[in-house]
């Protein structure tokens, strides 16, 4: 089986759904959210890691390949409310 | 970027007449070019940002000019084994593009040579790209386009749930080339420039 649908069936398993709008794995629950291109460009051993991390339960988390700024971080928790 | 666009084209065309000029009956080299439209312009800028957000207190970083692709030109090979001598007669022309190989995400296998670069002989100084694709791969994606998501540029997002699919189609295409370019070699009819 190819490594990223791998890494897929990985999120699919944790309760993570794929945002059409953001185009990331996102889980409301856990308040975590992957982008497609960190989990392209991370072996399944980080996804595991970032989905099993600890996080502050009242604050999003997101997992993206570039730092984001204040704003995009604002904006994105907006939209996933 | 229409002008740009054929002058690209034509320029290219004019470079490959070597070799389309000694194409056998049943080889084709087509060339195409394309100006992208202003939605898909924004959708593409808009896939480039975590969670397609623009951030709102910095507007003035987004442009349109960033994108490699407003002005796009795809040389449909057949049979594959062309691609490579296409691919060189071209970039002794575009010496000072980048390469930016299309890679299927699912296999690692490489499904088109793609370069980029600023088009110095348009007056605007776009940046264009130019793609080398197998015939039945580019038909395929003009296909795949013109039905998903030409109509609905943002249905672009679609693409990471649906490579699974679509790897499949391009692993399906490649393996039909490769026996057809076999089976012409052990005929004895095969590219002379493999």
């Amino acid at each position: 089986m190819p490594r990223q649908t791998e890494k897929i069936h990985l999120l699919d398993d944790a309760g993570y759904s794929y945002n059409f709008d953001r185009m990331m794995y996102i889980n409301r629950e856990a308040k975590k959210a992957f982008s497609v291109e960190f989990i392209d460009d991370n072996p399944e051993t980080e996804i595991r890691s970032k989905i099993q991390e600890p996080t502050d339960e009242d604050d999003w988390r997101f997992y993206t390949n570039s730092d984001l700024s204040e704003g995009t971080r604002r904006e994105l928790k907006r939209v996933l409310q | 970027m229409v002008r740009t666009a054929e002058h690209l084209k034509t320029q290219i065309q004019y470079s490959l007449l070597p070799i389309t000029q000694e194409l056998k009956s049943h080889e084709t080299v087509v060339v195409k070019s394309r100006v992208k439209e202003c939605i898909s312009a924004i959708e593409a800028l808009r896939r480039r940002y975590p969670g397609t957000i623009f951030d709102p207190d910095r507007p003035e970083i987004y442009t349109l000019r960033t994108l490699h692709d407003l002005v796009g030109i795809r040389v449909l090979v057949f049979p594959a084994s062309r691609a490579n001598q296409v691919d060189s007669y071209l970039r002794s022309q575009f010496s000072d593009w980048t390469s930016d190989p299309v890679i299927d995400k699912e296999t690692g296998q490489q499904l088109a040579t793609k370069y980029f670069g600023t088009y110095t002989e348009s007056k605007s100084r776009l940046i264009c790209e130019y793609q080398i694709v197998s015939t039945l791969i580019g038909l395929f994606w003009e296909v795949e386009h013109a039905a998903i998501y030409k109509p609905a540029p943002s249905l672009k997002r679609l693409e990471p749930v649906m490579r699974e699919q679509t790897s499949a189609v391009n692993s399906a295409l490649k393996a039909f080339e490769d026996e057809f370019e076999r089976q012409l070699q052990k005929a004895g009819i095969g590219s002379s420039n493999g």
